[in-house]
C-alpha cells in the first residue's frame, strides 16, 4: 500500500486545499446529499482518496477468495479499519434485542470486545502503526451500543448515516468525543446560515492560532529542553520546562478542539466544548472537569456511574475512581508512565475528596499553588515516556541530585531571555483575561479584522516550518 | 452589504485567498512560461565540475579561494533549480575511509604524519573556536574555560566573519567574528561549521566558500594553528529522514575539508569515530534530536580535542 497521507486541520494542505473545495461542494449540493458529501470527504480526509481503487482491491479479494489478501488490506489501511468499525457496530447495533429480550448483555459484551480488540491490538502491540483516531471513533462507537443497550437511543436503521456519525472529519482525529444522542437530530435536520458560517469561522481561526502561534512555538522550548538532555538542566529549567510543556499540550489539545468545533459549526454542527480555561482550577478534581471535558463525561458515563460511581459508600467511590483513572492512563498510550500518570491523578483525586478538597475551595491563593505545582509534575509523567528518564527529571526538579553532569547554571534565565515573550502570552491565554478582553469585541466589526491577522500571522508560521523546518531548529 | 455585515470575516477570508493564490500562482506561471522559451541559464552554473579523490591542492600558506582543476563530473545530478545539496551523488567516499586518518587521502609531496599529543586545561588557554549550535553546546557544556569561543547557533561557513556575535567586554554591543579577529591574536583556532549549509549550494560552493574562510583565518591570524572540524554525523535514523541533512552527504563534505589540512599550519580533526555506531551515525543513546549531542556527551568531544593537541617547538 502506498503510504496514507493524513490531513490535519493546521495543515496548509487542509486549509487551502481540501476544506475550500470541500465547503464549496458541500453547500452546492441540496440538502439530502450533504450527509454522504461529509461521509464521502471524511473519507478522503482520513487518506483514503484512493477507497474506490481499495474497494476495488477488497471486491477482487472477495471474489477470488483470498482472504489473505483482505485481511493484510484491513491491517495497512487505518480506512478500512473505520469501515470494517461502521460496518460491525451498525450490525451489533442492530443485533442487541429490545427492552425484554434475552441475551441482551452477551451482544452487547461482543461489541464492546470487538471495539476494545481491535483499539488494544494496535496501541498495545508495537507492530503496527497506530491509526490515526481509532482512539476516538472506537469509544463513540462503544457509547453507541452502550446507550442502544441502556435504551437511551433506538439502533440507526440507515447504515449511511450511522456511516457519516463514525467517520465525520470534524472530530475523527482528536475530539471532541460525541455520542450518537448529540449528532442524530444533527443529521437529520441541520440549519445554516452566514451567521452560522461565521461563527464556526472565527473559532476555528482562534483553535488555528493556538495550536500555531502558541503550542507549535512553546514545543520549541521543549525540545530545546530534550536536547540538552534532563541530566544536564538546572532545576530552575527543569521546572521551566515542566510548565512550557504543561501549556504546550493545552494549547495543543485546545486548539484541536476549537479547529473541530469551528469545522463542525461551518458545516452546521454542534459540537460540544472541550477545555474550560482548565488551569484556572482550584483543585485537580476540578481541574479535570475542565481539561477535555467530553473524554471525562464519556468515562463517567460508561465506566464510573455503571460501577456504582459514588453511591456505593467511600471504599468502592476510591476503587471506582482509581479504576477510571487507571483506564484513562492506559487510553492515552501503551507506556508505564500513562498508567502512572493516571494512577497519580487518580489517587491524588481520592484524596482530596477525602481530605483537602473542601479547604482547597475555600482558599484563594494555595489552591493557585497546588495546581502549578501538580499539574506540571504529572504532566512531565505524561511527556516523558522512559520511566528512567522521568525519573531523572524528577531529580532535576527537586533538586535531589548534586554531582554528575556538568549544568549550564545560566540555562533557565537564557531561556526566559528567549522565550519570556511566548512564556507570558502563554501564561496570559491560561487565565480568563483575554476572554473577557475579547467579549468587548465580539461581534463587531473589529473581531473580524483582528482575526483576519491572527489567521494570515498563523499562516505565515505554518508556511515558514512547512518551506524549512529549521528555521526553528537550526543548528 | 447586509451579507458582509453578517459574515465579515468569511468575507474577508475568501477575498484574501483569492489575492493569495493569484499572488502563488503567477509567478509559477510565469516561471513556467520562461521556462518553456528556454530562459534557463541559471541551472548551468550549478554543473559546475569539482574534484574528485585524487586531487592534490596545495595549501600551504597562502590559500586561494578554491583552486580547483578540472576532475571528473561526479554525477552532479542537478535538477530543477538544483540548490539542494543532497541531489548531487556521492563518489563513492565513505566517511570510514577518512575517520581519524585526515591525511590519507591527501597527496601532497611536503605531507607529513601530524604528531597528536595529549594536552591539559591550560593549552586552550590561546584557543579559539568558531562554530555553529554544536559549538555551542561545547561552549555551555565542555567546561573549557579558558577557550574563547565564536559561536551562534545557524553559523554557516558564508556569514562568519560578518556575524555579530562577539560581545565586547564591559558593554553590550558585539562585534562582527572578523573585527574581534583583528583585535586579538589566538594559538589555534577550531573551526567547525557545516551542517546548516547542506541545503543550499553544492559541495563545491560550500568549499569554495569554506577554503576561503581557512585563508582569511590565516591572514588575520597568521600565527595560529587551525584545526578544521569534520562535521559531526547525525543518527542513522535522522539520516533515513530523506531530507538534506544525512551522513552521506556530511562524509562528503568532511572528504573534502580533510584535504585542506597541511599538517603544518592547518590540521583535520574527526571527532566521528568517537560518536558513531556501527551504522555509522551518531550513536542514539548520545542525542534527543538526531543532530546535537546531549550535554553530558560533550566530554567525548573535549576528551577528543585534548587528545589531539598539536605541540609546537
Amino acid at each position: 500500500m502506498r503510504d496514507v497521507i493524513l490531513l490535519v486541520f493546521s495543515s496548509l494542505e487542509f486549509i487551502f486545499r481540501f476544506f475550500p473545495v470541500f465547503i464549496i461542494i458541500y453547500y452546492i449540493v441540496s440538502e439530502k446529499y450533504r450527509n454522504s458529501v461529509l461521509f464521502l470527504g471524511s473519507l478522503i480526509f482520513y487518506g483514503m482518496s484512493e477507497f474506490v481503487y481499495v474497494g476495488l482491491l477488497l471486491f477482487s479479494a472477495v471474489v477470488n477468495g483470498e482472504l489473505n489478501n483482505l485481511h493484510g488490506l484491513i491491517y495497512h489501511s487505518p480506512g478500512m479499519l473505520l469501515l470494517l468499525s461502521v460496518a460491525v457496530n451498525y450490525s451489533t447495533g442492530r443485533w442487541i434485542p429490545g427492552k425484554n429480550g434475552k441475551r441482551r448483555k452477551s451482544v452487547l459484551a461482543i461489541g464492546v470486545l470487538y471495539n476494545m480488540g481491535v483499539l488494544a491490538a494496535f496501541k498495545y502491540t508495537r507492530f503496527l502503526p497506530l491509526p490515526i483516531g481509532i482512539s476516538f471513533y472506537t469509544f463513540q462507537a462503544v457509547s453507541y451500543l452502550a446507550d442502544i443497550y441502556r435504551g437511551v437511543i433506538t439502533p440507526e436503521k440507515k447504515i449511511s448515516r450511522f456511516a457519516t456519525y463514525l467517520c465525520m472529519f470534524p472530530q475523527l482525529t482528536a475530539g471532541p468525543l460525541v455520542s450518537y444522542e448529540q449528532i442524530r437530530p444533527q443529521l437529520s435536520e441541520r440549519r445554516y446560515s452566514l451567521r452560522m458560517l461565521e461563527r464556526g469561522l472565527r473559532t476555528f481561526v482562534w483553535g488555528l492560532a493556538s495550536k500555531v502561534l502558541l503550542a507549535n512555538r512553546l514545543g520549541i522550548l521543549w525540545n530545546e529542553i530534550q536536547t540538552i538532555g534532563f541530566k544536564s538542566i538546572s532545576t530552575p529549567m527543569a521546572w521551566l520546562g515542566a510548565f512550557t510543556f504543561s501549556m504546550e499540550i493545552y494549547f495543543d489539545f485546545l486548539g484541536y478542539s476549537l479547529m473541530a468545533i469551528g469545522v463542525g459549526r461551518m458545516l452546521g454542527f454542534y459540537l460540544p466544548e472541550n477545555f474550560n480555561m482548565p488551569y484556572m482550577a482550584k483543585s485537580v478534581t476540578e481541574f479535570y472537569r475542565r481539561w477535555h471535558m467530553t473524554l471525562g463525561a464519556w468515562f463517567r458515563k460508561y465506566v464510573y456511574i455503571p460501577l456504582g460511581g459514588n453511591r456505593k459508600g467511600i471504599v468502592k467511590t476510591c476503587r471506582n475512581l482509581l479504576v477510571v483513572w487507571a483506564l484513562t492512563g492506559i487510553w492515552h498510550g501503551a507506556g508505564w508512565n500513562f498508567i502512572l500518570w493516571g494512577s497519580s491523578l487518580g489517587l491524588l483525586i481520592i484524596l482530596e475528596r477525602l481530605i483537602w478538597l473542601k479547604w482547597l475551595e475555600k482558599s484563594r491563593v494555595v489552591c493557585r499553588l497546588y495546581i502549578l505545582f501538580v499539574i506540571p509534575v504529572t504532566w512531565m509523567m505524561f511527556a516523558i515516556t522512559d520511566i528512567r528518564e522521568l525519573w531523572i527529571y524528577f531529580e532535576r526538579m527537586f533538586g535531589t541530585v548534586s554531582a554528575g553532569a556538568r549544568i549550564n547554571p545560566s540555562d533557565f534565565s537564557d531561556a526566559v531571555r528567549n522565550y519570556w515573550p511566548l512564556l507570558a502570552a502563554g501564561l496570559l491565554f491560561c487565565t480568563s483575561l483575554p476572554g473577557k478582553l475579547y467579549s468587548l469585541i465580539k461581534n463587531r466589526f473589529l473581531e473580524a479584522l483582528l482575526l483576519l491577522l491572527v489567521f494570515w500571522l498563523s499562516i505565515y508560521y505554518l508556511y515558514v516550518e512547512g518551506v524549512n523546518p529549521f528555521m526553528y531548529f537550526r543548528f | 452589504m447586509r451579507n458582509f455585515r453578517r459574515c465579515p470575516l468569511v468575507i474577508m477570508l475568501a477575498v484574501s485567498f483569492l489575492i493569495y493564490g493569484i499572488m502563488a500562482e503567477v509567478p509559477k506561471v510565469l516561471a513556467f512560461a520562461e521556462q518553456r522559451m528556454g530562459k534557463s541559464e541559471y541551472r548551468v552554473e550549478n554543473l559546475t565540475q569539482y574534484p574528485k579523490e585524487k586531487e592534490t591542492v596545495s595549501f600551504s600558506g597562502q590559500v586561494s579561494g578554491a583552486s580547483v582543476s578540472d576532475g571528473d563530473i561526479s554525477g552532479a545530478d542537478v535538477t530543477g533549480n538544483g540548490l539542494s545539496g543532497n541531489e548531487v551523488s556521492m563518489n563513492g567516499v565513505s566517511g570510514s575511509d577518512v575517520a581519524g586518518q585526515p591525511v590519507s587521502a591527501n597527496n601532497n609531496p611536503g605531507y607529513n604524519e601530524p604528531e597528536f599529543t595529549q594536552v591539559d586545561d591550560a593549552y586552550f588557554a590561546d584557543a579559539l573556536f568558531i562554530g555553529d549550535s554544536r559549538t555551542v553546546g561545547l561552549y555551555t557544556y565542555s567546561g573549557m574555560e579558558q577557550a574563547e569561543f565564536y559561536a551562534s547557533t545557524g553559523l554557516t561557513v558564508y556569514k562568519v566573519f560578518d556575524a555579530k556575535i562577539v560581545p565586547v567586554p564591559g558593554s553590550k554591543a558585539k562585534i562582527t567574528v572578523e573585527e574581534a579577529l583583528k583585535q586579538k591574536q589566538f594559538g589555534k583556532i577550531y573551526f567547525m561549521v557545516g551542517i546548516n549549509e547542506m541545503g543550499t549550494g553544492t559541495v563545491d560552493s560550500f568549499m569554495e566558500a569554506y577554503a576561503g574562510v581557512v585563508a582569511r583565518l590565516q591572514e588575520l591570524q597568521p600565527d595560529a594553528l587551525i584545526f578544521v572540524q569534520a562535521i559531526m554525523r547525525v543518527t542513522t535514523e535522522r539520516s533515513d529522514q530523506g531530507d538534506y541533512i544525512n551522513n552521506p552527504g556530511i562524509d562528503e563534505r568532511n572528504d573534502r575539508i580533510a584535504r585542506l589540512a597541511d599538517n603544518e599550519k592547518i590540521f583535520y580533526l574527526d571527532v566521528n569515530p568517537e560518536i558513531s555506531d556501527n551504522s555509522g551515525g551518531l550513536v542514539a543513546d548520545y542525542t534527543f534530536d538526531g543532530v546535537h549531542l546531549k550535554a553530558e556527551y560533550i566530554s567525548i568531544w573535549t576528551d577528543y580535542l585534548a587528545s589531539h593537541g598539536i605541540l609546537r617547538e
